[in-house]
C-alpha cells in the first residue's frame, strides 16, 4: 500500500477499525458526582482487593450495558461521610473483624434506609470467619430484618441477563442471601467469591481459576454481577407487565 | 283577697319599721314607768292602753302601709301568615294552579279589615312581605320548601310581636319536615293549616332523587341510584325507568314501587374516558302526569383515571432514574409504566438474545397507540435519535397541547445534548436549547423570590421558610445549559451563580403551559441526592418526596394545587335558583389577589343568565348568590379578571330541581302542629274560614291597683283623739 505523508494506509485501516469496536468510553456530563460509581467499602481491614474487583465489574457493567459507571471508583467507610457519596457498596472480605463501632452500624442503617444497596462478596467461598462477623454485624444494624435465601425467580436473576442461579469463583450455595428493605433488596450477600471470578492481574489475564465450570461459570459469574448492579439501579424494574411475556418466552425458549 | 299584696310605704321600707317600732316601743315603757306612781289602777290601766294605742296608731301611721295588686286585660293577640313561596306552588292539579288559589284566598281575607297581618314568604330562607300588596306580588320561585326553618324563625320573632296564631299556607311538599323538630312549648301561638292542594292530590311520576358518586373512574363501574315514585292516579306497582347518556338510551330497567308508590333503581355505568359525564335517569311521560318536569333527573360525572398514568423513559439507569422511578412506583395513586435503555448499539453484552432479558423498545406503541392514555410523559437523560423517533416528536407536542404534560429532566442526553433544539419538543419547553452545553460543578438551587408560593417549590408553610429550606438540601451537581428562557415560562429554581447570555440566572427548574398542557423543564440529574445525600444537619428525604409529589401533581391539574379555585354551594339547581359562589384566587405566581374585580359568567350562557362582578377579599377570596340559568342543562361558572379566566365549576340545572322532585304534601305533620297548639287544619282552600277566625286573643298585664286603708281621716282623727284623751287625763289626774 502507498504511503501519503509518511503513513501507510493500510495498518491504519486497522488501528480505525479497532477503535471501533471498541466501546465508547463516554464521561458522564455532569461529572463522577452524580454518575453510577461501585465503591469499595474499607471496615478497617484490609479490604482483599475489594477496589480492584469494583473496578473490573465497573468495567464489565460500561461494557455490557448502557450503564456507564465511574472506571476508578472511590472507597468509602461505614462511619464516614463518604458513604454516602454512592447509593451502592461492595463489601468484600475473607477474615473475620472486630464489632463495628456504634457509629458504623448506625451509618449502615442510614445508608439502607436512604436508598443504599450493598453488595456482600465472601471471598473465602465457605470460610467461617467473615461469614461469622458479616452476619453478626447486620444482625446488630437489621435486628428484625434477617438474612434470607434469594428466591431463584427474582429480579435479581433477570434484571439484565437471564440466570439460574448464582456462581462465582466457586460453585458456592445454590442460592444468594439478602436483607429485603420495603419493597427492595438492599443487602445481597454472595458466598461464592464473585469478585475472585472478576479479577484479572496486570498483563490483563485472569487471576484466579474458576471452579469446577471453568470460563462457561466465569461468564455466568460476570452477568451475576452485571445484574446485580442493573439490580441496584433499576430494582424491580424487569417485574413490570410489560417484560413478562418476553422473559417467560425466552425463558421457556432451551435455556 | 288573695291577690293583693302589702308594702311600705316609709322610706327605709323594713329597717325603719323596726327601729321605729323598738323605739315606740320603748317610749310606751317609759310611759307605763312614769304612771306606776298612780295609786288608782283603773286610771293607771286606762292611761296605760290609751298610751299605747295612740303610740301604735303613730306607729302605723309612720309605717304608711299600702296594699297592692296587678290587674290584666282580654286583648286581640296578632295574627301572623307563612306563606310558602318555593315553586311548587305554581303546579296545577285538576282545580287548577295552586298559587292561583293562594291569590285568591288572600283577596277574600283583605277584603275583611279586622285583620291586619303580619306576612313572612318561605323557601330557601323565610323573609318579611306587605299584606296589602301580597295577593299581587305573589309569585313564587324558591327552589327549596323549608317549613320548619320558616316556623322557627317566624316563631322566633313572634315572641316580640305577641302573635296569638299563626296561619301557614303551603303545599306541605317538605319531606323532611317533622313536627317534633320545632320543640313547641305551651306557650306558643295557635298555628293554623292551609294545605294548599290537600284535596288535590297530584297526579305524579317523579326521579325524586338521584345518587352518584361525583368522582368516578376510566373503566371503572360506577352506581347511579335512582329513587322513584308514582302517586295520584299514577299510582301502579312497577315502573319503567331508562339511563340517557350522551343522547343515547344506554340502559332500561322496571322499578318495584310499594304501598306508597316509591322505588328504587340502580344503573352500573362504566366511564369510557375522562372528563365529564352526564347522565340522564328519565321515567317515559305518562299522559295525565301533571308534573311532567320531575320524569327526567341528570348525574354528573367527574371522570378521572383511578390512579395517574405516567411514562418514565431513561436513556440509561443511573441514581436519578432510579430514585424517581421507586418514587413513583411507591405512590399508589400512580399507575408507572417504565422504559429504561438498559444497552446501547455500541454494548457488547456477550450473550445471545435469548439470553438477555431485555426487550424492544416499543416506540409506535408508547408514542402512537398509547400516547393518549398518560397523564404525564417523563423524559430523563433519554436522547431520541438512536430510536428513530423523530417521527413521534410532534405527536408528543400535540399530546401535550391537548391537555398532556411533559417534563424533560436532564444529563448528558437530555436538552440540547439530546439534539432536541428545533424540534417539536422545544417548541413546547420553557426554554431555548441553543448549542449543546453542560455545567459542572456543585451549588444549592435558588428559589425564585416571586415564586416561593408555587407548589412545586413551596417546601415551607411560607416563602422565608421556603427559601430557608431549599438553603438546606443537599447540593446538586452540574446542569445542562440553555439558550434562554421563553417569555411565558416560570424560573422556579436557578442556579446561584451560572448565567444566560442574557445575564439571567441559569434555570434548574422552568415550568409553564404549552397549549391546553404542561410542561417542566428540569436541568439537573441529581435531584436524588436530596433523598440519598442528606445527613442530620440537612433536610432533604421528605423534601425529595414532597418535590416529586407536587411536581407530578401540579402538571396533572391536581385541583388542590391550582392558583384559582372556585366552587358552588351544590351540585344541583332548579332553573333560576340561588345559586352561591364562592372560592380562593391567586395569581399564576400563586400570590393572593387582592380586591380584585372578578366577573363570573355561564358557559354555555348568553347575556339573559346572570352573571355577576363581584370583588375578592384581602385573601383573594369570593363569595356571591347568582340565579341558576333559565334553561335546563350542564353548566359551569366561569371566573374572569380582566377578562383572562381563572377558574370554573361545574353544576347541573333541571327543570324541577329537588323542589319539585318529591311533591308528597306532609299534611300529617301539620295536624300535630295544630293539635299541639290549639290550631286547625284545611285540607285545600275551600272551607278555610275569614282570617278574624282565625285570629286569637290574648292576656295582658293591665297595670297595678294600690290603696293606703290606714291613711284615710278617720285613722287620723282617732290617732289625735287617742293622744288628746292621754293627754287630757293625764293632766287632769296630776301627771305631765
Amino acid at each position: 500500500m502507498r504511503a501519503v505523508f509518511g503513513v501507510r494506509w493500510g495498518r491504519l485501516w486497522v488501528v480505525l477499525v479497532c477503535l471501533s469496536v471498541l466501546p465508547v468510553h463516554r464521561v458522564a456530563a455532569f461529572g463522577d458526582a452524580t454518575a453510577v460509581e461501585i465503591v469499595s467499602l474499607d471496615v478497617g481491614n484490609g479490604n482483599d482487593g475489594a477496589r480492584r474487583v469494583a473496578e473490573r465489574l465497573a468495567w464489565e457493567v460500561r461494557k455490557r450495558s448502557s450503564v456507564e459507571p465511574i472506571l476508578e471508583p472511590g472507597r468509602a467507610r461505614l462511619d464516614r461521610a463518604s458513604l454516602f457519596r454512592s447509593p451502592f457498596v461492595y463489601w468484600r472480605g475473607s477474615d473475620e473483624f472486630p464489632p463495628l463501632s456504634e457509629q458504623a452500624i448506625e451509618g449502615l442503617r442510614k445508608y439502607v434506609h436512604r436508598g443504599g444497596f450493598i453488595l456482600i462478596d465472601d471471598a473465602t467461598a465457605g470460610g467461617e470467619g467473615f461469614d461469622r462477623a458479616v452476619r453478626r454485624e447486620l444482625l446488630r444494624a437489621f435486628p428484625a430484618l434477617p438474612l434470607q435465601p434469594i428466591s431463584s425467580d427474582h429480579t435479581i436473576y433477570r434484571s439484565f441477563y437471564l440466570l439460574r442461579n448464582p456462581v462465582g469463583r466457586v460453585q458456592g450455595p445454590g442460592f444468594l442471601e439478602g436483607i429485603t428493605y420495603g419493597d427492595r433488596i438492599a443487602i445481597v450477600y454472595s458466598r461464592h467469591d464473585l469478585g475472585g471470578a472478576f479479577q484479572r492481574d496486570k498483563l490483563g489475564a485472569w487471576s484466579q481459576a474458576v471452579v469446577p465450570g471453568g470460563e462457561p461459570q466465569r461468564e455466568r459469574a460476570i452477568r451475576l454481577g452485571v445484574n446485580l448492579v442493573l439490580y441496584a439501579l433499576c430494582t424491580d424494574y424487569k417485574d413490570d407487565q410489560v417484560h413478562a411475556p418476553f422473559i417467560m418466552r425466552r425463558r421457556g425458549s432451551g435455556r | 283577697m288573695s291577690d293583693w299584696q302589702w308594702q311600705l310605704g316609709v322610706l327605709g321600707g323594713n329597717t325603719t319599721a323596726w327601729v321605729l317600732g323598738l323605739a315606740l316601743l320603748a317610749l310606751w315603757l317609759v310611759e307605763l314607768r312614769s304612771i306606776r306612781g298612780e295609786s288608782d289602777r283603773k286610771r293607771r290601766a286606762t292611761l296605760a292602753a290609751l298610751g299605747g294605742l295612740g303610740i301604735l296608731a303613730v306607729y302605723l301611721l309612720t309605717l304608711q302601709i299600702r296594699l297592692v295588686r296587678e290587674t290584666f286585660e282580654e286583648v286581640a293577640g296578632g295574627t301572623g301568615i307563612v306563606l310558602d313561596n318555593s315553586r311548587s306552588m305554581t303546579l296545577a292539579g285538576a282545580s287548577g294552579p295552586r298559587s292561583d288559589a293562594v291569590r285568591a284566598l288572600i283577596t277574600e281575607w283583605q277584603e275583611d279589615d279586622r285583620v291586619s297581618p303580619v306576612v313572612y314568604l318561605f323557601g330557601s330562607s323565610t323573609r318579611g312581605t306587605m299584606w296589602s300588596e301580597l295577593a299581587e306580588s305573589y309569585e313564587p320561585v324558591d327552589d327549596e320548601t323549608k317549613i320548619r326553618d320558616a316556623l322557627s324563625y317566624v316563631l322566633e320573632k313572634g315572641a316580640d310581636q305577641e302573635l296569638g296564631s299563626l296561619v301557614v299556607i303551603t303545599d306541605g311538599a317538605d319531606a323532611s319536615f317533622r313536627a317534633e323538630a320545632l320543640g313547641l312549648g305551651s306557650g306558643a301561638p295557635a298555628i293554623h293549616a292551609v294545605v294548599v292542594g290537600g284535596d288535590d292530590p297530584l297526579d305524579d311520576q317523579a326521579v325524586v332523587s338521584l345518587h352518584a358518586d361525583t368522582t368516578a373512574y376510566v373503566g371503572v363501574p360506577a352506581l347511579i341510584r335512582a329513587d322513584v315514585r308514582s302517586v295520584g292516579e299514577l299510582r301502579q306497582s312497577e315502573l319503567r325507568v331508562q339511563l340517557w347518556h350522551e343522547s343515547r338510551l344506554e340502559e332500561e330497567t322496571v322499578a318495584a314501587l310499594d304501598a306508597t308508590g316509591r322505588g328504587t333503581v340502580a344503573f352500573e355505568v362504566t366511564p369510557r374516558r375522562p372528563g365529564r359525564a352526564l347522565y340522564r335517569v328519565l321515567i317515559p311521560q305518562a299522559s295525565n302526569d301533571e308534573v311532567p318536569q320531575n320524569n327526567d333527573r341528570a348525574a354528573l360525572l367527574r371522570v378521572g383515571r383511578e390512579r395517574l398514568r405516567a411514562l418514565l423513559v431513561a436513556g440509561r439507569p443511573g441514581w436519578d432514574v432510579r430514585f424517581l422511578r421507586d418514587f413513583l412506583k411507591r405512590d399508589g395513586s400512580v399507575d408507572l409504566v417504565s422504559f429504561f435503555i438498559l444497552r446501547a448499539a455500541a454494548d457488547l453484552t456477550a450473550a445471545p438474545t435469548n439470553e438477555l432479558a431485555l426487550i424492544p423498545f416499543p416506540t409506535d406503541e408508547l408514542f402512537r397507540e398509547h400516547l393518549g392514555s398518560f397523564d404525564v410523559v417523563i423524559f430523563q437523560n433519554f436522547d431520541y435519535a438512536p430510536y428513530e423517533m423523530q417521527t413521534y416528536l410532534p405527536r408528543i407536542r400535540d399530546y401535550v397541547q391537548r391537555g398532556g404534560s411533559f417534563v424533560m429532566i436532564g444529563g448528558d442526553r437530555s436538552f440540547a445534548e439530546g439534539r432536541y433544539a428545533g424540534t417539536a419538543i422545544e417548541e413546547i419547553l420553557p426554554v431555548k436549547l441553543g448549542a449543546p452545553g453542560v455545567l459542572k460543578g456543585s451549588y444549592r438551587a435558588e428559589v425564585s423570590k416571586q415564586l416561593a408560593r408555587h407548589p412545586i417549590v413551596a417546601l415551607g408553610p411560607d416563602p422565608a421558610l421556603t427559601r430557608q429550606t431549599w438553603k438546606a438540601l443537599p447540593a446538586l451537581h452540574g446542569a445542562n445549559m440553555v439558550s434562554a428562557i421563553k417569555p411565558e415560562a416560570q424560573v422556579l429554581l436557578h442556579h446561584p451563580r451560572a448565567r444566560l447570555h442574557n445575564g439571567a440566572p441559569l434555570p434548574v427548574l422552568v415550568v409553564r403551559e404549552a397549549g391546553r398542557g404542561r410542561v417542566a423543564a428540569m436541568t439537573t440529574d441529581a435531584s436524588w441526592r436530596w433523598r440519598f445525600a442528606a445527613d442530620d444537619t440537612t433536610v432533604g428525604s421528605d423534601e425529595y418526596e414532597l418535590f416529586w409529589d407536587r411536581m407530578i401533581r401540579w402538571l396533572t391539574r391536581d385541583p388542590l394545587l391550582e392558583p384559582a379555585r372556585i366552587s358552588t354551594d351544590r351540585e344541583r339547581y332548579g332553573v333560576g335558583a340561588e345559586l352561591v359562589v364562592s372560592g380562593r384566587l391567586r395569581d399564576d405566581d400563586y400570590r393572593p389577589m387582592k380586591k380584585a374585580r372578578v366577573e363570573l359568567h355561564y358557559q354555555p350562557g348568553n347575556d339573559d343568565d346572570g352573571g355577576a362582578v363581584v370583588d375578592t377579599d384581602q385573601d383573594g377570596q369570593l363569595q356571591t348568590t347568582l340565579r341558576a340559568p333559565s334553561e335546563p342543562g350542564a353548566y359551569e361558572v366561569v371566573a374572569s379578571v380582566e377578562g383572562k379566566e381563572l377558574a370554573r365549576e361545574v353544576f347541573i340545572v333541571e327543570e324541577s330541581g329537588d323542589e319539585l322532585a318529591d311533591l308528597e304534601t306532609m299534611a300529617e305533620q301539620l295536624q300535630a302542629v295544630a293539635e299541639q297548639t290549639g290550631g286547625r287544619v284545611f285540607l285545600g282552600t275551600q272551607d278555610v274560614p275569614a282570617l278574624a277566625e282565625l285570629a286569637s286573643t290574648s292576656r295582658r298585664a293591665a297595670g297595678l291597683v294600690s290603696k293606703e286603708p290606714l291613711s284615710s281621716p278617720w285613722f287620723i282623727f282617732l290617732t289625735v283623739l287617742l293622744l288628746g284623751m292621754t293627754w287630757v287625763l293625764r293632766r287632769r289626774w296630776g301627771r305631765r
